[in-house]
């Protein structure tokens, strides 16, 4: 993880994003420091996966800045979003070491600690298309513990996980940010972290932090 | 990167190889049709051959263009893709040529067998060979920008004969064109010369066309 200064890892200012006509939201401004957990919270809507998917390049915005690290562009978080990223022709130690991204340094060694970590040992050869919603997801998330970046933004990660996986990711969460990594998450649910996560909180025209 | 990339795709089209031999199999059917529906007689099936190969193997790439970026789109891979930050033209273009190698080459390597099948010999059957090899890669090229803007559509695949059918019209012309001119025994480089040039600027441009069509269509 490269971590070398300590300046914001995100700078968000008078962020404004649009659908078709209708503004989901403007005037957004905050910050993510590191080794910091900021829980994006809002209704259906609101706007969640749109700024996280903004922030990450995908989506244009209408106006405002996004300072990844004191500069606009160059600086790559590991997103995770809804749907896993998952190649059901390939087996789960496949998916993971030819990852175009987590799969770039990792070693073999590494992937069958991840596999083991998420719960699927033993399935290393299975192909991604036998497992069950839940099991594909933790081979996404497994991407995690392999990628080499100081920050974390993750669109419902908690989604088709049972209570162990849960608690799997948030002690992963917790983990990440004690080592100085920040991390930006969507999530219905209360996190139980080590550190207690900043709000932040999506309304539509409107926001509260 | 590169090279992880490639190895994955050539590994996932080989896994999902049905997908891929449906098109190969269009093209030897459509191709052996001809002389059952119009005549068997040689004279006649050479004149047709150049047309009737090159159209069917333009509609064979046509089929296997969903395997491009569809499955892709839909799991979430694609817009993993567009986060890496100044290699997005090379993910592009490693897709286009998995792509081509899984359904564009199986279809230049059985074209002499439908070539025999036609009546087509010697010179005729290289300057067949020749014009796909340096056709298809086009095929594929111009194909991923339609499919890049159509890859979100639920019902894109009409859209997407209308969008990249004309662009093709240049290499149909001058691929059959070069079978053409070779079963008449006259020189055929011309025409060649012209698909490498087609090869070359498309390899060159559409990179950044499909890369800004993808970017439309994963907002």
């Amino acid at each position: 993880m490269k971590m070398d200064t300590n300046e914001p890892v995100l700078k968000v200012e008078s962020l404004g994003i649009r659908r078709s006509e209708r503004w989901l939201f403007q005037d957004l401004t905050f910050q993510l420091e590191p080794a910091e957990v900021v829980q994006v919270v809002g209704s259906n809507g609101a706007g969640k996966t749109s700024l996280l998917r903004c922030l990450c390049g995908l989506l244009p915005y209408a106006q405002g800045e996004i300072l990844w690290r004191g500069e606009d562009e160059g600086f790559i978080p590991l997103y995770i979003g809804h749907l896993p990223a998952v190649k059901p022709e390939l087996t789960v130690f496949e998916n993971l070491s030819l990852h175009p991204i987590a799969g770039k340094f990792a070693h073999d060694m590494a992937i069958d600690e991840a596999i083991y970590s998420v719960n699927l040992p033993g399935y290393e050869d299975e192909l991604a298309k036998n497992l069950s919603a839940g099991q594909t997801r933790r081979v996404g998330l497994a991407r995690l513990l392999l990628a080499d970046t100081c920050c974390w933004v993750l669109d419902e990660p908690f989604a088709s996980l049972d209570v162990d996986g849960c608690r799997w990711l948030e002690k992963q969460v917790s983990g990440y940010v004690e080592r100085g990594g920040s991390v930006l998450i969507t999530s219905h649910q209360s996190l139980n972290l080590s550190q207690q996560p900043r709000i932040l909180e999506l309304k539509r025209q409107a926001l509260e932090l | 990167m590169i090279k992880t990339l490639l190895h994955r795709e050539l590994l996932r089209h080989w896994r999902g190889r049905q997908d891929l031999i449906n098109p190969l199999i269009f093209f030897v059917i459509s191709v052996s049709l001809f002389p059952l529906a119009v005549t068997p007689e040689g004279q006649l099936l050479v004149q047709m051959a150049p047309g009737v190969i090159w159209v069917s193997a333009l509609l064979a790439t046509m089929l296997s263009l969903e395997s491009l970026y569809r499955d892709d789109f839909h799991d979430g891979t694609l817009e993993l893709l567009l986060l890496q930050s100044g290699s997005h033209y090379k993910v592009v273009i490693v897709k286009i040529i998995s792509h081509w190698i899984s359904s564009g080459l199986p279809l230049v390597l059985i074209s002499p067998l439908l070539g025999v099948m036609m009546h087509l010999e010697g010179e005729t059957l290289t300057a067949l060979l020749l014009s796909l090899i340096l056709g298809t890669p086009v095929l594929s090229l111009l194909g991923s920008v339609g499919m890049g803007l159509t890859v979100g559509l639920r019902q894109g695949g009409v859209l997407l004969s209308l969008l990249v059918l004309p662009l093709y019209i240049p290499v149909l012309i001058f691929g059959a064109s070069a079978v053409a001119a070779a079963s008449m025994g006259m020189d055929y480089s011309g025409q060649l010369a012209f698909l490498g040039a087609f090869l070359l600027a498309s390899l060159s441009l559409v990179p950044f066309a499909a890369v800004a069509a993808i970017r439309v269509s994963v907002r």
